[in-house]
């Protein structure tokens, strides 16, 4: 049985080293098999929400860290259009807020993504990260295909020698 | 990153007692200027004073999480004071607080400052982790218990 072909590509991006890597790699491939590609950054609003309910954080501070998320937000799919522009690869941008996974998961299916790229997934903080994180959530929950991407010397291959 | 990355053994102070929370977070902010993760003492006291003065960050059950971001920190860093008589934190609850966590950052990482709160709002949940950690005798040991927060519990 033949393997479709990658139609769509959507590249999950937060404000890690391990998102643009994945954001290279996303690139790369798209060029390679000509896939569209669209990228996605979501503001965290379910951990800002956290924060504020367990009283770590009082309203105006919640309110100013929703702003920078935001910016960094803008800032990451801009480096990733950059990224892309680059090396002549059109991207489709969006800035989602609300439950990460959910936005991702979501948007996969509303575009009909062919494949999700995610950036590698860190070692947990907690053990609540080891059994909730946002990465792994999108393995279990996305109905497509989903790539983690890691090792920085063969993206940056891949990604330098378009 | 796992969270004994941000607190490391020369930012953990034990057997605090006797001390005000404003005299104990003065006393967590120099254990992270000495690492060298700091570059301006004053600005980093005083944006977690700021912080501290809109609203106690003392979240009940023996836990204060004071926190700030502000410019010339090294990434997410943390200091750690155990206290087995307690301070008064002005807590949610009016008890006193035993393990007081100072996180700071600078204002460009905002998704691992919020992703290390949360795991420390984690650790206030479990009363073993906590009991733990206020049993330990040295800064090391502390450190040794903050690691095993990636091991899941079977």
């Amino acid at each position: 049985m033949a393997v479709a072909p990658l139609g769509k590509i959507l590249i999950a991006v937060d404000a890690t080293e391990a998102a643009l890597a994945a954001a290279k790699y996303g690139i790369a491939i798209a060029r390679t098999y000509g896939a569209e590609l669209h990228a996605v950054y979501v503001v965290n609003e379910s951990l800002l929400e956290e924060l504020l309910r367990a009283k770590v954080f009082v309203e105006a501070e919640e309110v100013d860290l929703e702003v920078d998320l935001e910016e960094d937000g803008r800032r990451y799919l801009s480096y990733v259009e950059k990224l892309a522009r680059d090396k002549d690869v059109a991207v489709t941008t969006d800035l989602l807020k609300g439950i990460v996974h959910r936005q991702i998961v979501d948007k996969a299916t509303q575009i009909g993504a062919t494949l999700i790229i995610i950036g590698e997934i860190e070692e947990p903080l907690s053990r609540k990260d080891a059994f909730y994180d946002e990465g792994e959530m999108i393995l279990r929950r996305a109905g497509c295909p989903v790539l983690m991407v890691k090792g920085e010397s063969l993206i940056d291959d891949a990604y330098d020698s378009l | 990153m796992v969270l004994a990355n941000v607190i490391t053994e020369g930012t953990v102070k034990i057997n605090v007692s006797d001390i005000d929370k404003w005299t104990l977070i003065q006393d967590l902010v120099d254990l992270i200027v000495d690492t060298g993760k700091a570059t301006d003492r004053e600005a980093l006291l005083a944006a977690v004073v700021e912080r501290e003065q809109q609203g106690s960050t003392g979240l009940g059950q023996g836990i204060a999480i004071p926190h700030a971001r502000a410019e010339g920190v090294d990434g997410v860093v943390g200091a750690l004071g155990v206290s087995a008589s307690g301070i008064d934190f002005d807590s949610a609850d009016g008890k006193p607080c035993h393990l007081v966590f100072l996180i700071v950052a600078p204002p460009n990482e905002s998704t691992r400052y919020l992703k290390t709160l949360s795991a420390i709002t984690f650790i206030a949940k479990s009363e073993s982790k906590t009991s733990r950690l206020l049993s330990a005798s040295t800064p090391g040991e502390v450190v040794s218990i903050l690691e095993e927060n990636g091991e899941p519990s079977l």
